[in-house]
């Protein structure tokens, strides 16, 4: 993790003690703004509902920044609370459906919760890349997002495939870092 | 940590993305069965990989969305410190805004003084419009002038073209536009304003040209770009301007307008 990082809950202090600091505003919207648009873009299945429930979801987050306590949770289970709450609007506009049974799920039913739960992690994952060095963030982008080999990767950089596969060891341990700071610990996988 | 130990755990990465060959992967799973930091270690990547995964099942927000929502945030910012700042000024005067979004640094003691300066001279001024337009002089609202001879009932003038300005629109100008009609109901004036060709996400700002100069009517943002409708509160002096205008501002707190003229109409006394 860059030392210069702020934690998610000095970024929301920030937000609150100074009426709407727009600098750790734009900072929260960085860290999950990829989270919170693919999460209801899954809920609602509309590019453009998807676009106004985001904007819903930081300007409520804003107004309510002064309410967020450190002790009662991460800032991502907050904010996925206030997701989840905008996305109940939505749903009893649409439909005189109030809420969302148990878990979240699309307005027409075709998503397991599970995905939907992956995918708000996953946004987040994604958003930590961006504090990776260019170098370490391209080959795990290319990797995971366009789903090359490390030879193909390789010959996409130009460079050596034993320089490749030492990158992205690094880049997984560096993200393991990143993600730790940011309070998502992945479950150990026992291998026999 | 021999060397052929230390290759290994470097391979651990691309062995989890599946990005090794058969016979790669083969090496890496035989030296696992006899290593136990490289298992370990796998074990604790595997998460990662895992989440990784995960990442790649999200999709970026469009580039524009977060301009969108800084600008929709700054926008409650401003009606948030606009309702703090207007709460010990006169309603009515105070209501020299958007209704569909809170005020911004609307100079607010130039509007009451443009007011009162047309009420006491009781302004003879008659609206003229611009040759080319299908606006009617005004006798009787006009030559009465001033807020306080306004009819109580609703009494509208006619609408007044707002076209773009070349200068700041050279790609879409002819689609850009606007209209603007006046409308009085009591002692208020206010405008019905329609603008069509406006991106989304910037923040606009209706200026009035008084006697000493441009006076903020408020501030907008469209939410669409094809149309947008909205009614702002003007006070008198529009039905005496010269001219009006619309500009995009930065939300820098500049008090005058920004050099950037989307919208403009022409008045000639």
């Amino acid at each position: 993790m860059s030392e210069s990082e702020v934690a998610d809950a000095e970024l929301m202090r920030s937000i609150a003690e100074r009426n709407g600091d727009s600098d750790a505003t734009r900072e929260l919207y960085k860290r999950y703004g990829r989270a919170v648009y693919s999460w209801v873009r899954k809920i609602t299945m509309d590019p453009g509902k998807s676009e106004d429930l985001t904007q819903e979801v930081f300007v409520r987050a804003w107004r309510k920044a002064n309410t967020y306590d450190p002790t009662r949770g991460s800032v991502g289970a907050w904010l996925y609370g206030i997701a989840r709450n905008c996305a109940h609007d939505l749903l009893r506009k649409k439909s005189d459906v109030v809420g969302l049974p148990d878990g979240p799920e699309t307005i027409d039913g075709t998503v397991e919760p599970a995905d939907i739960e992956a995918i708000w992690i996953g946004g987040q994952v994604a958003s930590a890349l961006e504090v990776l060095s260019p170098e370490q963030r391209t080959v795990l982008e290319l990797a995971y997002f366009e789903h090359l080999t490390q030879k193909e990767i390789a010959e996409r950089l130009d460079m050596p495939l034993g320089t490749v596969k030492s990158r992205t060891f690094k880049a997984l341990k560096r993200m393991k870092d990143v993600l730790a700071s940011r309070g998502i610990v992945p479950e150990a996988v026992e291998r026999g | 940590m021999s060397d052929e130990h230390a290759q290994f755990l470097e391979e651990l990465g691309a062995y989890l993305v599946g990005g090794l060959d058969p016979d790669e992967a083969g090496a890496v799973r035989r030296h696992l069965e006899e290593c136990a930091e490289c298992r370990d270690e796998l074990n604790t990547l595997d998460g990662i990989n895992e989440l990784m995964e995960a990442a790649a099942l999200t999709e970026p927000p469009p580039p524009g969305l977060q301009d969108r929502v800084m600008a929709a945030i700054e926008g409650e910012a401003v009606e948030a410190r606009s309702k703090r700042g207007l709460a010990a000024i006169d309603g009515a005067t105070a209501s020299a805004t958007s209704r569909e979004l809170g005020p911004r640094r609307v100079n607010l003691s130039s509007l009451a003084m443009a007011a009162v300066f047309f009420f006491v001279l009781g302004v003879g001024l008659t609206l003229v419009l611009s040759p080319g337009s299908d606006r009617a002089p005004q006798a009787t609202d006009a030559t009465n002038g001033g807020v306080a001879s306004a009819s109580p009932s609703p009494t509208s003038l006619p609408p007044l073209k707002l076209l773009s300005s070349e200068s700041a629109l050279p790609t879409s100008a002819t689609k850009t536009g606007g209209e603007l009609t006046p409308v009085a109901s009591g002692d208020a004036w206010e405008c019905d304003m329609s603008v069509w060709g406006l991106e989304r996400g910037q923040l606009y700002e209706v200026w009035i040209q008084g006697e000493r100069g441009w006076i903020s009517a408020g501030t907008f943002r469209v939410k669409s770009i094809e149309h947008h409708d909205f009614r702002i509160s003007t006070g008198a002096s529009v039905k005496t301007t010269s001219r009006i205008m619309v500009t995009v501002e930065a939300d820098d707190g500049q008090p005058g307008p920004s050099e950037r003229v989307i919208l403009t109409t022409q008045r000639t006394h």
